[in-house]
């Protein structure tokens, strides 16, 4: 009976309980606590030492901050390190052993650097923003009692991925060598294939608080040095706090952030790196990245494969036909369908024209309408292919060929031609040898539908015209991307176009203005005679 | 940041999309009007003139300096340049308006004037706007690809040659031929902005052979449209159409897939089109500058082509367009030709007095 | 920044609330293939409307293609009006797609049509710039609705191929070619005239009218006299065995204006290979030649007497002889061409 009350009661005179207040961040003032600087340096005292480390790597708060307190010959000492970033067993034998065990007399800074320390990098410093961006990148810090330095060892080891072959630049007869994302052998592999004294690697750093290494490459024989100094200009200004991927870093020093067009090349491969380096252009590579930025380019770089150097004369350029009709197609062959079947019939074949009738008799929507919905559709099952885990991967294939191909012809919703220009058109992006400026031309593909449907050829001609005429201004590192036609041996449009025999490549690209001009001499193949 | 200088070949090209652009429009009708049979001699004929006079104003002409520097009088200088801008810019009017007019009626038949003068105008305004970085480089890239597929395709339609229209050769006779040759003399009014290019040039010294090579290549272009039109287009000329090219690319047939490229000629006609336009307001608006000492040239593109773009738009030129564009034959040859030899003979005589 | 949004925000919206006048579907189109114009009353003219059923076409209902009422592959409208253009208005009302010519290949005229005059039609016709200036042109025997309405072939599935294979055969000299290219150039044009059974000879139509026909030899002949005949089977004898004839080289035709009377020369090379064993080759070379002779000559008399029109275009030989225009002008080539005289020199040898 009293339950029976209960259960009425709450039922009649039933309110909202008040609830925990979800919690909503909306602060009247922003947090204006800055950080104190951390502009210490290193003191003679252990103890004061002691007490800045903990103090500046949030000791006792991270948990892989470790600070291993000993003596050497009696002085008190610490070491500094990440835990999970360093070689534990490499410390403990080149490091702690000699120092705990092998040394008899007082430790001063010389000793232990000259002596104890039986490591081939290492280095003294009194600065804790140099010590810390060492740490923070898997080295460790040695302090010692009576020493206003300390001394830092490079001990780094973490678990990597090992040199795969590259994903987005895959060539056939080539090496398939491709970097990682460690930038030390990023730069190994450059410096493997080069093997010249001229080429520099600097060291640079992007990134206020990420500090992320960076590699700044190039021959100095040969590169240009405005260039190089642009380029270092721009790398060494960038204000921002964390920079961790070289996309990041391309769109930070572009020239133009708007164009639909990249303005630097980025590459996978090591041998790519390498030939460019050999022409006199620059290279920046990231740690954490497994690309490399090479710049000043054009745009008959977005058209050239390595694959190309590496066939012979007559393969290489029948090739390099098939490629551009099919960048061609993926830019225009939507708008040029569109504006033929809205605006020029009269151009297509009678019994063409007929065929292409029949099917769409039953069809719904309109030209442009199928279109777009089939544009869409492809780009989707592109986007979703990226991510779709691997198991499932076939079955999507299955599943986008048979719907979207078979079902929707069947079911009158689109009509086979309309798949067969899509289907083109996309194979034609994919044969884009460069990764990012096939975004490009897929976007400026719908651009040239919009217009194509709108006006017809006229449409189509005001797009090419204006995407051009833009395009003719744009820099890359103060290069312009469209290149004159001016007579020079290596820079004319057939050179653009079809690629030479081995030996008549003769001189380099002189919108370089490298510093040596020539490659081969005019007869290289001395045994031809 | 400096400005840009054309290179050579880009100004070649340049020249020669100028120079050639009226074979689209109306060229070759008013060829066929005025010379008849006699077509092939007349362009050859005027083209020979017109080479004769640029030479002899070239060797005459200081390297480093266009028309309006070596005029030193201000009155002059300001009446000359003032003359020049507002030709090229009813030239430009006429022609934007011959364009929007064969697009009506080659593919866009529905669709208002006003619309398609719109689209040319848009090109027109971004392709100045760009700068002459933009002009050269496009034209540069455009314009070989343009020159080899117009002569391949006026050559394919040679199959249809009927060799009886060039026949009798001296058709009316020779004053007719004369009278002609002056006439057409006005399709190349644009040696005006061949004259006005040295201060644009990054090799000056490249001038003569700007000339020479630009005379060369729209001389192949210009005899061999005009001499083949007449020969394979039909001899009436009442069945004359107002877009005599359309018409003679229609009559290509070989087996019965390669036809109909009528529609794809469109391509070329509109890019050609948007050169030219955006070219000749450029230098319109540049010369303006340079005559009333305007420091930036750029400011004056916007209003000039809206002036352009509005004008050709008017109802009046609808009516009144052929018998413009065919008056302004007898005058246009004056300010190309006429007007430059005797400047250039004024200062050349003042300078070696 | 926010100019150029604003500028191209200006731009998008004029863009897109324009509509887009000349854009229409390729469904929404009815395709005509041929047109053919009679008599009708009231000084109008009948014109049928023939388009093909593209549906029916492409799913390959019928192997091959017949026109008839009961035809689903083909159908043909058929509308009277004073001309082309109000005809194709008033089709435009009867059916529920707009008519397009801009495919049509052929268009076939009545002969009486043809004996009475055709220059409202073919002028009409020949400045659209719908119409291709290579549509083939036909004279029927009859009425033009009833060679339409009997078309049929078993080897194309649609009349647009029919056409194309039919009028345009280069390989057999038998048959003229006539496409309205031919009106804007020529005043004289010999234009292919069906009869029943698809049987073609042709027809010389003078300023729109017209004048005579051709039967099949004299058709061979004109095609050898305008340089047209590549090859082709003559028989030149009943009791001699057919000869494969092939032209060496493009007739040479001199017009000599001094005397009196224009004289004409047309020399004409060619060789040939017989059919089966001949026993007297110099005998058979003689026969033939004079066989091809006389057959040219038969041609030009009749063309100069009978028809009084000069339908080989010998003018243009003429007319390289003046300098200007007012000269050729006095010479008068139309008169002069009736009382010319011709001279036919063959050369002909056996090859084997």
């Amino acid at each position: 009976m009293n339950k029976l009350f209960k259960i009425l009661k709450n039922f009649i005179l039933y309110s909202v309980k008040d609830e925990n207040p979800k919690f909503q961040f909306d602060p009247e003032e922003a947090d204006t606590q800055s950080t104190p600087s951390k502009d210490i340096t290193v003191k003679q005292s252990i103890e004061e030492n002691l007490s800045n480390v903990k103090d500046y790597f949030n000791f006792g708060i991270s948990g892989d901050i470790k600070i291993r307190e000993f003596k050497i010959s009696g002085v008190k000492a610490f070491i500094l390190f990440i835990e999970g970033m360093v070689n534990t067993d490499f410390i403990d034998q080149n490091i702690l052993k000699p120092l705990m065990l092998h040394s008899h007399e007082k430790p001063t800074k010389d000793t232990v650097l000259d002596t104890l320390i039986t490591h081939n990098q290492a280095i003294t410093s009194g600065e804790f923003k140099k010590i810390a961006s060492s740490v923070n990148f898997g080295d460790c810090a040695i302090f010692v009692d009576n020493v206003d330095v300390a001394i830092i060892c490079d001990v780094k080891t973490w678990d990597r991925r090992g040199i795969d072959a590259p994903l987005t630049d895959a060539v056939i007869m080539g090496p398939h060598e491709g970097f990682n994302e460690n930038f030390k052998i990023n730069t190994a592999l450059v410096r493997k294939i080069i093997r010249d004294e001229n080429l520099i690697i600097e060291n640079l750093s992007v990134g206020a608080q990420s500090k992320t290494p960076c590699a700044f490459m190039y021959m100095k024989n040969i590169a240009n040095d405005e260039l190089v100094e642009e380029l270092k200009k721009r790398i060494n200004n960038i204000s921002c706090d964390y920079i961790y991927q070289v996309s990041e870093l391309e769109q930070f020093i572009e020239d133009s952030s708007f164009s639909l067009v990249p303005q630097m090349l980025k590459t996978e491969r090591p041998d790519k790196t390498a030939e460019s380096l050999i022409e006199g252009k620059i290279a920046v590579i990231l740690q954490g990245s497994p690309f490399a930025l090479v710049l000043p380019i054009t745009i008959s770089e977005f058209f050239t494969t390595v694959e190309d150097k590496n066939l012979r004369f007559p393969y290489s350029n029948m090739i390099r036909i098939i490629r551009l009709l099919g960048i061609l197609a993926s830019i225009l062959l939507p708008g040029f369908y569109i504006s033929i079947l809205n605006f020029h019939h009269e151009m297509i074949p009678t019994n063409l024209l007929f065929a292409i009738e029949a099917t769409r008799e039953a069809i719904p929507f309109s030209a442009l309408t199928e279109l777009i919905i089939m544009e869409i559709s492809f780009d989707l099952i592109r986007e979703a292919s990226i991510r779709v885990p691997s198991p499932v991967g076939s079955t999507l294939g299955i599943i986008g060929g048979l719907i979207i191909g078979q079902a929707a012809v069947s079911a009158n919703v689109v009509s086979p031609i309309s798949i067969i220009i899509v289907a083109l058109a996309g194979i034609g992006s994919f044969a884009t040898p460069d990764y990012s400026v096939s975004f490009g031309f897929r976007l400026s593909r719908y651009f040239y539908t919009f217009l194509g449907s709108i006006f017809g050829f006229l449409g189509l001609s005001l797009g090419i015209f204006i995407n051009i005429s833009i395009l003719c201004n744009v820099n890359s590192l103060g290069v312009s991307m469209m290149k004159s036609l001016d007579n020079d041996e290596n820079d004319n449009i057939f050179r653009y176009l079809f690629s030479y025999p081995i030996w008549k490549r003769e001189l380099r690209h002189s919108y370089l203005h490298a510093k040596h001009q020539r490659v081969q001499q005019h007869i290289s193949r001395k045994w031809a005679k | 940041m400096s400005e840009y200088k054309l290179e050579t070949k880009e100004a070649i090209a340049l020249m020669v999309n100028l120079l050639c652009n009226k074979l689209f429009v109306l060229a070759p009708f008013y060829l066929k009007q005025i010379a008849g049979n006699t077509a092939l001699i007349v362009t050859a004929t005027f083209y020979l003139v017109a080479f004769t006079l640029w030479s002899i104003c070239s060797k005459m002409n200081d390297i480093d300096k266009d028309l309006l520097d070596i005029t030193t009088n201000h009155i002059l200088r300001k009446f000359l340049g003032s003359i020049i801008a507002l030709s090229i810019t009813v030239v430009t009017i006429l022609t934007l308006r011959q364009y929007a007019e064969g697009i009506k009626v080659m593919a866009l038949q529905n669709t208002p004037i006003n619309l398609i003068i719109v689209v040319f105008g848009v090109a027109m305004l971004s392709g100045a706007f760009l700068g002459l970085k933009s002009i050269g480089k496009t034209n540069g890239f455009f314009v070989p690809l343009i020159f080899i597929v117009t002569l391949i395709l006026v050559f394919a339609t040679f199959k249809r040659k009927d060799l009886v229209n060039l026949f009798p050769v001296f058709g009316n006779g020779f004053g007719n031929i004369a009278t002609s040759s002056i006439i057409m003399l006005s399709m190349l009014f644009e040696v005006t902005i061949l004259f006005m290019l040295p201060s644009v040039l990054k090799a000056p010294g490249d001038f003569q052979k700007i000339g020479r090579y630009t005379f060369l290549w729209s001389g192949i272009c210009f005899i061999s449209v005009g001499g083949i039109y007449s020969i394979s287009s039909p001899g009436h000329q009442s069945v004359q159409s107002y877009e005599p090219f359309f018409r003679l690319i229609k009559q290509i047939e070989f087996g019965n897939f390669l036809q109909r490229f009528d529609s794809f000629f469109l391509i070329l006609y509109c890019i050609s089109a948007f050169l030219y336009l955006s070219a000749m307001l450029y230098f319109g608006a540049n010369i303006f500058a340079k005559t009333f000492d305007i420091k930036k040239s750029k400011r004056l593109i916007l209003p000039i082509g809206l002036i352009i773009s509005f004008t050709s738009a008017v109802n009046f030129l609808e009516e009144y367009m052929f018998y413009i564009v065919g008056k302004s034959n007898y005058i246009l040859w004056i300010i190309a030709f006429a007007i430059p030899l005797t400047i250039l003979l004024i200062s050349k005589l003042r300078s070696t007095e | 920044m926010k100019k150029i949004a604003l500028v191209l925000l200006t731009l998008l919206i004029i863009l897109t609330t324009s509509s887009c006048y000349d854009s229409t579907e390729v469904d929404d189109m009815i395709y005509v293939l041929a047109i053919g114009v009679d008599f009708a009353e009231n000084g109008y003219y009948e014109y049928t409307f023939q388009s093909a059923v593209p549906l029916n076409i492409s799913s390959g209902v019928e192997t091959g293609f017949a026109s008839s009422e009961e035809s689903v592959t083909l159908q043909n409208i058929k509308v009277s009006a004073p001309n082309l253009y109000s005809a194709i208005d008033t089709t435009n009302q009867k059916v529920t797609k707009e008519i397009n010519i801009s495919h049509c290949k052929l268009i076939v005229f009545s002969k009486k049509l043809a004996q009475s005059n055709l220059e409202n039609q073919l002028k009409a016709v020949v400045q659209n710039t719908n119409l291709r200036p290579l549509v083939y042109v036909a004279i029927a025997d009859g009425l033009a609705q009833d060679y339409l309405n009997n078309i049929s072939s078993p080897f194309e599935l649609s009349p647009a191929r029919y056409y194309e294979s039919f009028f345009n055969k280069d390989y057999s000299p038998q048959s003229f070619v006539a496409q309205l290219y031919d009106f804007e150039k020529n005043k004289i044009v010999a234009v292919p005239l069906i009869e029943e059974d698809n049987k073609i000879t042709t027809s010389i139509i003078k300023e729109y009218t017209q004048i005579g026909t051709l039967d099949n030899d004299e058709t061979v002949a004109l095609n050898i006299l305008t340089g047209r005949f590549k090859s082709g089977y003559l028989t030149v004898d009943k009791s001699l065995p057919a000869i494969r004839l092939n032209h060496d080289k493009m007739p040479n035709i001199t017009v000599d204006t001094g005397s009196k009377h224009p004289i004409i020369h047309f020399d004409l090379s060619f060789y040939g290979t017989p059919t089966s064993i001949i026993n007297n080759k110099e005998e058979y070379d003689e026969v033939v030649k004079m066989y091809i002779e006389n057959l040219c000559k038969n041609l030009l008399i009749k063309s100069s007497k009978e028809f009084k029109a000069d339908i080989t275009n010998i003018e243009k030989f003429v007319k390289i002889k003046f300098l200007t225009q007012k000269d050729f002008e006095k010479f008068n080539w139309d008169d002069k061409y009736q009382n010319a005289e011709f001279d036919v020199n063959v050369k002909y040898r056996t090859i084997r």
